[in-house]
């Protein structure tokens, strides 16, 4: 039987009229679309209860990917207005977890008079500054987002964790106010540390991410390529994920980079005042 | 080598290997020719770097499979006729199993031809079709069993 299936399927051979169009296909042209946030609303969508949304594609700059030479893995463009920024892109290096983890427990203590609660899309702008800022620099597409805050009394941030996720593509955010990395459940021995712009990352490939289907147990989403970064900058300490499908290193690398440069150059809002307009 | 010179040496390389997966998944012949055609797109907007031969195959394929899954959720009906129309089985017994396979479900079907055919271990072809190890072992089963009874009791 086996043979059989075999013999059927070594006859089928693309025919010349088929063979001719694979080899005169080309890369899809990726459209740059402007939108203003505010005309997005409608597509927003908050659950109650879960917190989940969705910042839609609020628009992209165009990457300019190179090869990374040096310090940089390239860089993009921003346009404001009529002006146009290039925003270069540090090159992180990752190493394996080769001398292993463990696992241990832990526990946040808030601080007295702090509150918790579920994150919303204005929550994150705020955060990361603004249209722009998750426009042009996080290039945060397309994802659905959950998370929680912890909130002094102040109203500024002591502690987050946001979850994007989309299709092939998610993000995790821990973030801490202070110095110290934020504590996890999983302490990785990885010790390749790259230094960006006079702050230490460390950077280290991490885990896949696979979610399973409820009903069919099946494996619905397979994200194998991954990148996480360890720092402390400007009043937080961070631990920043990024999923991706197979083949997809240079788009994760890219993306944390970006993150990082953002956290180190211009810092989190973490004071959550919204900026003024 | 730049990436249109590289999309040459895939697609002779790998363009019979990927239709015949795509039909196997799809049982459509004009489907199975659009998902190898965007699997070939995948590969130039992506631009994987590849660290060996096999990587290649396999991402192609998991490409190749993913297009194929998202076909199955939105198609109405599936046109095996077709297929032995525009690949004629070259043997009775080869359209006797072809029609015996193409019977199974997607899914068992995507897992004997990567199985029997590729020849990847039931842990690749999780990898490749996005599943559990368990799952592939449980669909190949599955088909196993179908196959048996469809043919007479022989064997795959």
């Amino acid at each position: 039987m086996k043979q059989a299936y075999q013999t059927y399927m070594d006859s089928v051979e693309v025919s010349p009229a088929l063979h001719q169009k694979l080899l005169g296909l080309s890369a899809p042209r990726r459209e740059i679309r402007w939108r203003r946030y505010g005309s997005l609303a409608a597509a927003l969508v908050v659950l109650i209860g879960t917190a989940a949304f969705v910042l839609g594609r609020l628009g992209a700059n165009r990457d300019l990917f190179t090869p990374h030479h040096g310090s940089s893995i390239g860089g993009y463009e921003v346009l404001e207005g009529d002006a146009s920024t290039y925003v270069e892109l540090p090159y992180i290096a990752y190493g394996t977890d080769s001398t292993g983890s463990s696992l241990v427990d832990y526990a946040l203590l808030a601080p007295e008079g702090s509150v918790e609660r579920e994150l919303t899309e204005a929550d994150i702008l705020t955060l990361v500054g603004g249209e722009t800022a998750l426009e042009a620099h996080l290039d945060w597409e397309g994802l659905t987002w959950s998370g929680q805050g912890i909130f002094l009394s102040d109203g500024s941030l002591w502690h987050l964790y946001l979850w994007g996720e989309g299709s092939d593509l998610a993000v995790s955010l821990d973030l801490l106010a202070g110095d110290e990395i934020p504590p996890d459940c999983v302490i990785t021995e990885a010790d390749t540390v790259t230094d960006v712009m006079g702050v230490s990352v460390k950077g280290y490939v991490s885990g896949i991410y696979g979610k399973d289907d409820e009903e069919t147990g099946e494996t619905v989403v397979w994200l194998p390529e991954s990148r996480t970064v360890e720092f402390a900058a400007n009043g937080a300490g961070y631990r920043f994920q990024v999923y991706g499908s197979e083949g997809e290193s240079q788009r994760v690398e890219m993306l944390v980079s970006r993150f990082v440069r953002l956290a180190i150059a211009d810092g989190l809002n973490l004071t959550m005042t919204p900026a003024e307009q | 080598m730049d990436h249109s010179n590289r999309l040459e040496t895939l697609v002779t390389q790998y363009e019979n290997t990927l239709l015949r997966a795509a039909l196997a998944i799809l049982g459509d012949v004009s489907e199975a020719e659009d998902a190898v055609q965007d699997a070939f797109v995948r590969y130039l907007e992506k631009k994987p770097a590849f660290r060996d031969a096999d990587h290649q195959r396999a991402w192609l394929l998991k490409v190749l499979a993913n297009g194929c899954k998202s076909r199955l959720r939105t198609r109405k009906r599936r046109g095996t006729v077709e297929l032995l129309d525009c690949y004629p089985a070259p043997d009775e017994r080869s359209k006797e199993v072809l029609v015996a396979v193409m019977a199974l479900p997607a899914k068992e079907r995507a897992a004997v031809h990567l199985f029997y055919y590729e020849g990847y271990s039931t842990d690749e072809i999780a990898a490749i079709l996005g599943q559990r190890p368990g799952t592939v072992r449980s669909h190949l089963s599955r088909a196993r069993q179908t196959l048996r009874e469809r043919l007479k009791g022989e064997d795959l």
